[in-house]
């Protein structure tokens, strides 16, 4: 691993007095979109906070790109940091904030301004660039907090809950931003309770629980080492109760449940790889008409569940 | 980073706090604030005989006690402490600190850029007040001879001490208030400890006197006043020293101010 290429924490713990933030997290995020999921309280906002410089690890060590966030004057030229506060300075507009911020990172006023306008026209806030952030919707504000962070083109964009207060069309819009900055090779650490939408963005998951990182890695490596559950299959087809009732002749399924409208069923199973081998098998000797096989239970919600628990209590 | 680039760094964080403080509503309540001993300078030539108000002496001697004990005192302390604590733990206060630590510029020049802004803003609002002050105060010997002794050697020598003095605060009490900001969630406490240790500097060791603002400044007055009990025994210290050691002091607690942020952890709760 070269750590001037990734998001590296080795033995990070933070406490405040008898408060655990975070504790013993060793974590390393590489290029792409990684989605930082977890119940409130997890750690989340913790552990940008300390990557970014904000709070200071009790004990271990971080470093972003190979640098360290005590030093703002390097770390800052490659991360951009949209934080979980909506707070902006008082009569600041959205251009006039960004033109701020480009300056200290040592661009000309002009440029500033140019580059400032095509931040905020990336994300969406052309028109309302020179009113004052104060006016602005909650959606709005947080466009212009992301249009901040990312308006130096920063190697690294960290953001804390950045679809909240968006509407649907909002989402999908700054979803496609993110997906597009990931594609270039930047790094994008999205931390969010909607676990459909980090389904949809993220290449790899951080899932945190009680300031620990319960699993990382992509969603199927991290499926599949929850050996204690029964693997989900969906088989979209004409007879879901043949298929059922094949399955149920396997001794390692666990059970199977047509679905509502009856054009499918779903398998647990506790030996996925075996189902799938005799699968097609079943598909020739009952002759079935076969939309789909998926995974069911291969999504952040699923894992979410097993390794939290669908309140957010862990197991 | 060079040091070019480190200065306009420092630049640019001191001229975006100004433009953001000066463009302020609470700064508009800091000029009505200001206002007020030249309010009592405006009440005194109504109420004083005009006997008493031609006495040029009495004038320059009661300008002196004016400025000193309230202008200086009260006025430029308390408005140095809103606009310096404001540049740091107002920031914490409002939300918003974190977007200037978020920027690739090391904290300690964060801290002098700020103390920079705050400090233009103060110049901009007392310097102006001390100057209507010490015009106001001289109309009282109405305004034929308020013009000649302003335009005199004199009179312009003490407006240019009064302003100097007046800047010389605005960098000396700045400097404390910015570093109490950085030490203490309230730093209206220290403040008033602060103004209650000025008060006692007469009566407290020589070495410890060397903390003292106000006794620095009253160094520096064109005319020394007599304060009474709330005097402070300055006037035994050389001009030049006195404007070292409140230079002094103001770089040592801007550098120590420096050294906090370096540790400072962001916590809005």
């Amino acid at each position: 691993m070269n750590p001037t290429e990734h998001i590296v924490l080795e033995g990070v713990s933070k406490f405040y007095g008898e408060v655990l933030g975070v504790n013993n997290v060793d974590l390393k995020i590489g290029p792409g979109l990684t989605g930082l999921v977890g119940p409130n309280g997890a750690g989340k906002s913790t552990l940008m906070n300390l990557v970014t410089g904000l709070i200071r690890p009790t004990r271990g060590m971080i470093s972003v790109l190979g640098i360290s966030p005590e030093k703002p004057e390097d770390l800052f030229r490659k991360v951009g940091f949209c934080t979980q506060w909506d707070s902006f300075p008082p009569g600041a507009t959205g251009q006039s904030l960004l033109e701020d911020t480009l300056m200290m990172h040592g661009l000309a006023r002009r440029t500033a301004r140019e580059r400032a306008k095509a931040a905020l026209e990336t994300v969406g806030l052309a028109a309302a660039r020179g009113r004052r952030i104060d006016a602005y919707s909650k959606g709005m504000k947080q466009r212009v907090k992301l249009a901040n962070a990312l308006c130096h083109n920063p190697q690294v964009l960290i953001l804390d809950e950045p679809l909240n207060g968006l509407d649907p069309q909002g989402r999908s819009e700054i979803i496609e931003i993110l997906k597009e900055l990931s594609g270039l090779g930047h790094h994008v650490l999205v931390s969010s309770h909607i676990l459909h939408e980090v389904d949809l963005i993220s290449d790899t998951i951080v899932m945190m629980h009680g300031g620990r990182v319960v699993a990382e890695g992509t969603i199927r490596d991290v499926r599949q080492e929850i050996v204690d559950q029964p693997v989900q299959i969906l088989i979209r087809c004409d007879k879901p109760q043949r298929v059922a009732a094949r399955a149920f002749e396997m001794a390692h399924v666990v059970g199977a449940k047509i679905l509502d409208q009856g054009g499918g069923v779903v398998v647990s199973t506790r030996d996925g790889q075996a189902f799938f081998s005799e699968l097609p098998s079943i598909v020739l000797e009952e002759d079935l008409a076969v939309e789909t096989v998926l995974p069911a239970d291969e999504d952040v919600r699923a894992v979410y569940d097993y390794l939290i628990g669908p309140e957010g209590g862990q197991r | 980073m060079n040091t070019g680039f480190r200065l306009r760094q420092i630049r640019t964080v001191a001229s975006v706090d100004f433009r953001r403080t000066l463009g302020g509503r609470r700064t508009l309540a800091l000029v009505l604030f200001c206002s007020l001993p030249i309010a009592l300078a405006l009440l005194r030539i109504v109420m004083i005989p005009e006997a008493a108000r031609m006495d040029l002496g009495r004038t320059a001697h009661e300008l002196a006690q004016i400025f000193s004990l309230f202008h200086l005192r009260f006025i430029v302390f308390f408005g140095c402490a809103f606009l310096f604590v404001k540049s740091f733990r107002g920031e914490v206060l409002q939300h918003t600190l974190h977007l200037g630590l978020l920027l690739p510029i090391r904290r300690r020049d964060l801290i002098v850029g700020k103390y920079f802004g705050a400090l233009a803003v103060s110049l901009a609002v007392f310097v102006p007040a001390t100057v209507a002050l010490v015009v106001v105060y001289r109309l009282a010997n109405g305004f034929e001879r308020t013009l000649q002794t302003m335009v005199s050697a004199q009179g312009m020598g003490h407006l240019i001490a009064y302003v100097f003095i007046t800047a010389l605060a605005a960098i000396g009490y700045g400097a404390l208030f910015l570093l109490a900001g950085l030490f203490f969630k309230n730093p209206m406490v220290p403040a008033v400890l602060y103004l209650g240790f000025e008060v006692l500097v007469p009566f407290l060791p020589l070495p410890l006197r060397v903390f003292s603002v106000a006794r620095h400044l009253q160094a520096l007055l064109p005319v020394q006043p007599s304060l009474g009990p709330l005097a402070v025994t300055g006037s035994d210290m050389p001009g030049w020293l006195a404007v070292i050691l409140i230079l002094g002091v103001g770089a040592i607690a801007v550098r120590l101010a420096g050294w906090r942020a370096q540790g400072f952890e962001i916590d809005y709760s």
